[in-house]
């Protein structure tokens, strides 16, 4: 579904992406980890097409970003950044309202259709009773899930979200990631997702993606990239690994000296 | 959202009023009787008594011109205000402070200097020049403050404000060195309308007709513009074309408001304001509602202008300072508890 080959970005002269090869495929969420640095919001920066590439190639369902308008981009990849200086002013209606901007014309009006696919995405992500509140009356969470409804509407088949949970208490980074999940199960999506929280990434991630220094360091199924050996040596910190249930997901917890 | 008050019946009997008081208040006063007699008269072509023959002469000659002129220079600086602080995502921005204005000024007195305001091809002329120093300023404005594809506000004001002094600087020692036309660019200068009579009227409103209608249409684009550059992007909006469009159409109507209407501060700040303040800061809702607030705005800043001193009349733009200063500071001390903007 999504296919990057060889890609490389750089700051100035400075490369922050090196050679990064990968694939994501339909109905399944990729998590990015690493650490800080690593490079995880320049890769979905990169793969939202607003950065300029050294190198590389990337293929959403066979067709090439890198040779798209703005609008065509916005029909195949839908991001979720991270809440923050978020206009007040607008409402959480008229904030996923525009998330259909690459089907309106100058004027701006919204279709029928337009106002139903507003509709079902303020559905998906639980987010109707937030549609005349004002962005600045809003807490972080609220905010996120409505930048998720706003992603949503842009009917994209591709979803990538940058660190969604930051800032969330417990409960919110549960229901987000949980109706994130439940979108890529049911209406097939694919998902990129960076996420600094191991724990989670293994709850609900399939596959992950492991950037240390701008190189893919691990890339496979959590079960072999969740290694403490490994993870210990990228982090810094000694690390070990033990099962939420017996057979169960991997949880990487700091050894206890 | 809902409101109190509903904008467009407000603003636009806002406009009523202010035209009504335009037309009828100045030397002379037109009792508003008269008025509409003169109007019913003009209309069902009957011939006028001796007494409002006079009075028809001051309304179509004189007064009404100006309240068109003054209507529509209030409407384009409102609206380009907007637009600016839109496209920039800075409450600060207006045609003044990004240094537009000054350098429209700068283009227009250029042309007056060189004799072309006598002619007919001044009309053309002078806002074509202003038009001109007005992108001239903006692509040199951008050209200084721009990081990478991004404008910071710092750098986007303190570009705008050098750019616009040095640009206010040579209009100034033009002015100086230049003779016959001293005396008019002064109060040109100074926000008075110079020009009278319908051609201005009907030179300026194609460039200002035409710069807010591509203005209104870009409400949305402006909305999803709040959200940052990469997030438009993203959201798919082709941002470089928007941008080029948006600037385009706000300086071609400050260019033109500024040619024929004088320099006239602070409308282009306070009207958006006040309409976000009131009504939020929905830019489908937001340029409209600003462009016609503008027009009510200034022509009743026109309308103190002629009774403050009379028969003397002053510079628009000195009541537009004098009243918008301490009102801008009022609104910002109270919007402080609330983010409206």
């Amino acid at each position: 579904m999504l296919k990057v080959e060889g890609l490389n970005v750089h700051y100035g002269e400075r490369p922050i992406l090196k050679d990064i090869s990968f694939e994501a495929q339909r109905g399944q969420i990729l998590g990015v980890i690493g650490p800080n640095g690593a490079g995880k919001t320049t890769l979905i920066r990169a793969l939202s097409g607003v950065l300029p590439l050294r190198s590389g190639a990337m293929h959403v369902n066979g067709k090439d970003l890198r040779r798209m308008s703005e609008q065509e981009r916005a029909r195949l990849v839908a991001v979720v950044p991270q809440a923050r200086n978020l206009p007040p002013a607008f409402t959480g209606r008229e904030m996923v309202q525009m998330g259909r901007t690459h089907y309106l014309n100058w004027l701006g009006q919204l279709s029928v259709r337009d106002n139903q696919r507003v509709l079902q995405a303020m559905q998906r992500s639980s987010t109707l009773e937030l549609a005349d509140r004002r962005m600045g009356d809003l807490s972080g969470g609220e905010q996120q899930r409505l930048l998720l409804a706003r992603a949503l509407a842009q009917e994209a088949p591709l979803l990538l979200l940058d660190e969604p949970t930051t800032h969330l208490d417990l409960q919110y980074q549960i229901g987000l990631l949980d109706a994130v999940r439940d979108l890529v199960d049911r209406d097939g999506l694919t998902v990129v997702m960076t996420l600094h929280d191991l724990n989670l990434v293994s709850r609900y991630a399939d596959r992950l993606c492991l950037l240390v220094e701008g190189r893919i360091q691990a890339l496979g199924t959590p079960e072999e990239v969740l290694d403490p050996a490994l993870l210990s040596q990228v982090y810094h910190v000694p690390l070990q690994r033990m099962r939420a249930s017996e057979g169960g997901r991997p949880i990487i917890l700091p050894t206890v000296l | 959202m809902k409101h109190a008050v509903r904008p467009y019946p407000v603003v636009l009997l806002l406009l009523a009023a202010a035209i009504l008081l335009s037309v009828a208040v100045g030397s002379v006063f037109i009792p508003f009787g008269s008025l509409f007699e003169v109007l019913a008269a003009r209309l069902s072509g009957r011939p006028l008594s001796q007494a409002l023959q006079a009075y028809d002469t001051i309304l179509f000659s004189l007064r009404l011109p100006r309240t068109a002129l003054i209507a529509l220079a209030g409407a384009g600086l409102a609206g380009s205000g907007a637009a600016y602080q839109g496209l920039f995502r800075n409450p600060l921005a207006d045609p003044y402070l990004v240094g537009v204005a000054s350098g429209a000024g700068l283009g227009a007195i250029l042309a007056m200097t060189a004799g072309l305001t006598a002619t007919f091809l001044g009309l053309v002329a002078v806002p074509a020049a202003a038009f001109v120093g007005a992108l001239l300023t903006v692509w040199i404005v951008y050209q200084l403050a721009h990081v990478g594809r991004s404008v910071p506000t710092t750098n986007l004001i303190l570009a705008g404000v050098a750019v616009s002094s040095f640009a206010s600087a040579l209009t100034s020692f033009l002015m100086l060195t230049s003779t016959g036309e001293l005396r008019r660019a002064l109060v040109w200068l100074m926000g008075g309308s110079a020009m009278s009579g319908w051609p201005p009227v009907l030179a300026a409103l194609p460039y200002i007709a035409i710069g807010l209608g591509v203005l209104v249409i870009s409400g949305h684009s402006l909305n999803v513009f709040q959200f940052g550059e990469e997030q438009a992007r993203q959201l798919g909006l082709p941002v470089e074309q928007v941008r080029l469009i948006v600037v385009a159409a706000a300086s071609l109507v400050t260019a033109a408001a500024v040619s024929f209407a004088g320099i006239i501060g602070f409308v282009g700040l306070v009207v958006p304001h006040i309409v976000r303040f009131v009504w939020g800061g929905d830019y489908r809702l937001v340029l409209p509602v600003s462009i016609i607030g503008g027009a009510a705005l200034l022509l009743l800043a026109d309308v103190l202008a002629r009774v403050l001193m009379a028969p003397q009349e002053l510079p628009v733009g000195i009541i537009t300072a004098l009243a918008g200063a301490p009102f801008f500071l009022w609104l910002l001390r109270r919007a402080r508890q609330q983010a409206f903007w």
